[in-house]
Order: C-alpha cells, then sequence, then structure tokens
C-alpha cells in the first residue's frame, strides 16, 4: 500500500524536511503526503515542537561568575571583568546559573540559594 | 556563540597573545559551558571539561592550521573532553559509539498524541525541565552530541560533522534519531499529564 511507503518516505526526509532544505519535488510529494495522513501530521508537529522546547528552555550561554574565575585562573589569564558580567542580577525564581537544575530561591536570611547545588549568592545590603 | 562576535586576530591567538586569547575565551567559554553541562549533566565535570578545553586550545593554537572555523575547530575538542569524562564514569565502554548509532533500525514513532498546544507555564516548571534533562540523558553520547551541536548551538550540519569528524549523513541519521527519541520521551510526559487532568 503507498501510503505506508509515503509514512517511510516522510520519516526518511524528516530532518531535511523540518530545516527546510528538501528539494522542491521531494517536498511537495510529502506536504500532499501531510494532508492526508494524520499520524505524520502530529508527528512533525510533535517534532518541531521538540526542537522549539528544547531551544527556549536552553540556558543562556554565559558563563556564571565564579566559573568564569576559575577558569581564568586555571588559564593564568588576568581575570579583567566582561562586559557581560551581569550574574547578581539573578532573582528569586531565576534558574540557578551554577547547576541550571533548580530556581534560587532566599534562604531566610536574604541570600539566594539554589536549593539543588547550594550556590548561594547575595545577602547583606544591595 | 552568537553573541556579538569580536573579531579575533588568528596572528596574535598564535602568537599567544594573554589579552587576545582572554577575548577568545569570553567569546566561546559560555556555550562550550552549556555544551558540556548537556554532556556529562554533572556542574563539576562540565567545569573540568570547560578548563581542560581551554587549556587544550591554548596549547593547540599555534598549530591550528585554519582549516575548519576557530569553533568548529574549539568544540571538537570539547566534545572529545566531554566524552573523555563518561568514557571514565564507564571503563567496561570499549568505545563511546557503542552501541553503534548508526547500525540499529530507526525506530518508529510510537506515541502519537498531539500536544503541540500546551500551556506555556508548563514549560517552566522544574519537573518539566528535570524531565527534559531526563530525556537527554537518555540518548547516547554520539546522537546527544548531534543533537547539542545543531539544535542547541545552531551548528550548521556541515559544521557538525566537521566537529564530530563524521559525514554529514551520518550527522542527519543521527539527528533524526536524537530528535524523534526526544519526541517520544516528551509525548510520554504529556500523554501522562493528559491522563492526570482527566481523572
Ligand atoms: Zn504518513
Ligand atoms: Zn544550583
Amino acid at each position: 500500500m503507498s501510503e505506508k511507503h509515503d509514512c517511510g518516505l516522510m520519516l526518511s526526509s524528516l530532518v531535511e524536511y523540518i530545516d527546510g532544505t528538501l528539494r522542491e519535488e521531494v517536498c511537495r510529494e510529502i506536504e500532499r503526503h501531510l494532508r492526508d495522513c494524520e499520524n505524520c501530521r502530529v508527528v512533525v508537529n510533535t517534532l518541531r515542537k521538540t526542537i522549539e522546547i528544547y531551544q527556549v528552555t536552553a540556558e543562556p550561554d554565559t558563563l556564571p561568575a565564579d566559573v568564569r574565575q576559575r577558569l581564568f585562573y586555571r588559564l593564568e589569564l588576568p581575570n579583567e571583568p566582561t562586559e557581560t558580567n551581569s550574574a547578581l542580577a539573578h532573582q528569586p525564581g531565576s534558574l540557578c546559573p551554577h547547576c541550571h537544575q533548580a530556581r534560587l530561591d532566599y534562604d531566610g536570611t536574604l541570600t539566594l540559594r539554589c536549593p539543588a547545588c547550594g550556590y548561594a549568592e547575595g545577602g547583606g545590603c544591595t | 556563540m552568537d553573541k556579538a562576535a569580536q573579531t579575533l586576530s588568528l596572528a596574535k591567538l598564535q602568537a599567544g597573545d594573554p589579552h587576545e586569547f582572554a577575548h577568545f575565551v569570553d567569546q566561546y567559554s559560555g556555550s562550550v559551558y552549556r555544551l558540556a553541562l548537556k554532556m556529562v549533566s554533572e556542574p563539576q565535570d562540565a567545569e573540568d571539561v570547560l578548563q581542560e578545553t581551554f587549556l587544550k586550545a591554548q596549547r593547540a593554537l599555534p598549530k591550528f592550521e585554519g582549516r575548519s572555523s576557530l569553533a568548529t575547530w574549539l568544540y571538537r575538542i570539547a566534545v572529545n573532553e566531554a566524552l573523555m569524562v563518561l568514557r571514565k564514569r564507564r571503563p567496561d565502554m570499549i568505545s563511546v559509539e557503542e552501541p553503534d548509532p548508526d547500525a540499529e533500525e530507526l525506530d518508529e514513532p510510537l506515541q502519537i498524541i498531539d500536544w503541540c498546544c500546551l500551556p506555556e507555564a508548563e514549560l517552566l516548571s522544574n519537573e518539566f525541565r528535570q524531565h527534559l534533562q531526563a530525556a537527554m540523558q537518555q540518548l547516547s553520547p554520539a546522537l546527544r552530541a548531534v543533537f547539542l551541536l545543531r539544535d542547541i548551538e545552531g551548528l550548521s550540519i556541515e559544521e557538525t560533522a566537521q566537529t564530530l569528524d563524521v559525514s554529514q549523513a551520518v550527522v542527519k541519521t543521527r539527528l533524526l534519531r536524537a530528535r524523534l527519541k526526544l519526541r517520544e520521551a516528551l509525548s510520554e510526559y504529556y500523554k501522562e499529564r493528559l491522563t492526570e487532568r482527566s481523572q
């Protein structure tokens, strides 16, 4: 049955289809199949959504200040501050900049602390 | 890696100019750390990977021949360092390629539930993030590396292939496998949520 065959074609061209790099002719064939095949439609939608979810929930690619400090020390580089040194701008609920596994919260002494790794920030006056 | 990319002088870098190297580190360390964190998941291990990567880069820069971009070259060092950490954790593993990520049959999609329109708040819960992380760790290192380089760090298929020293066809196959496996894991999660809600 040709439908099964088309589902296979769909699957094998999925990377190019989602990246939009498929040959025009194959692309049209796939879109025709998608109109008729609910299963493939769901797979394509949820696959796109999966990639998007991982992208939007990815941590920012800024280095936590303490990690940067130890890196520069190890590399024997002068530890000049960068323009992007905004590591102290976190608030309760910010993703822990150290382990990225949990959210920061006040621990009772006005210190933002990570429940997962114990990373602490702030305290004292601002 | 798409931060206001300063233009780095390769000549200065290769001559060992510490100021230029500091710029190089600041430009790339954020994405190298993120990649390492997702590859090895333990923050301490990720920091080791980060430091080893730049130490190796520092030593190897004079020999850099420019056959790939600096970024690809650096990612390659980082991925190898991460794989080394994973190998140390599992000394019984002969190769990280095991089980051969390209030999097995492609898994057909099993979960066919359309969860495209769930509330955004769901995405921000710690529970969900942990699930995302766990699904990622279920991938073999070879599949994980491809997904992270292509879909998170935004490298092209060609750059990913260069970084991992495999063909573009292999990158595409692994990328499809990785994406499908993650999709399967998220579908599983949403199925459970939907069942809970309807009870
Ligand atoms: Zn189909
Ligand atoms: Zn933490």
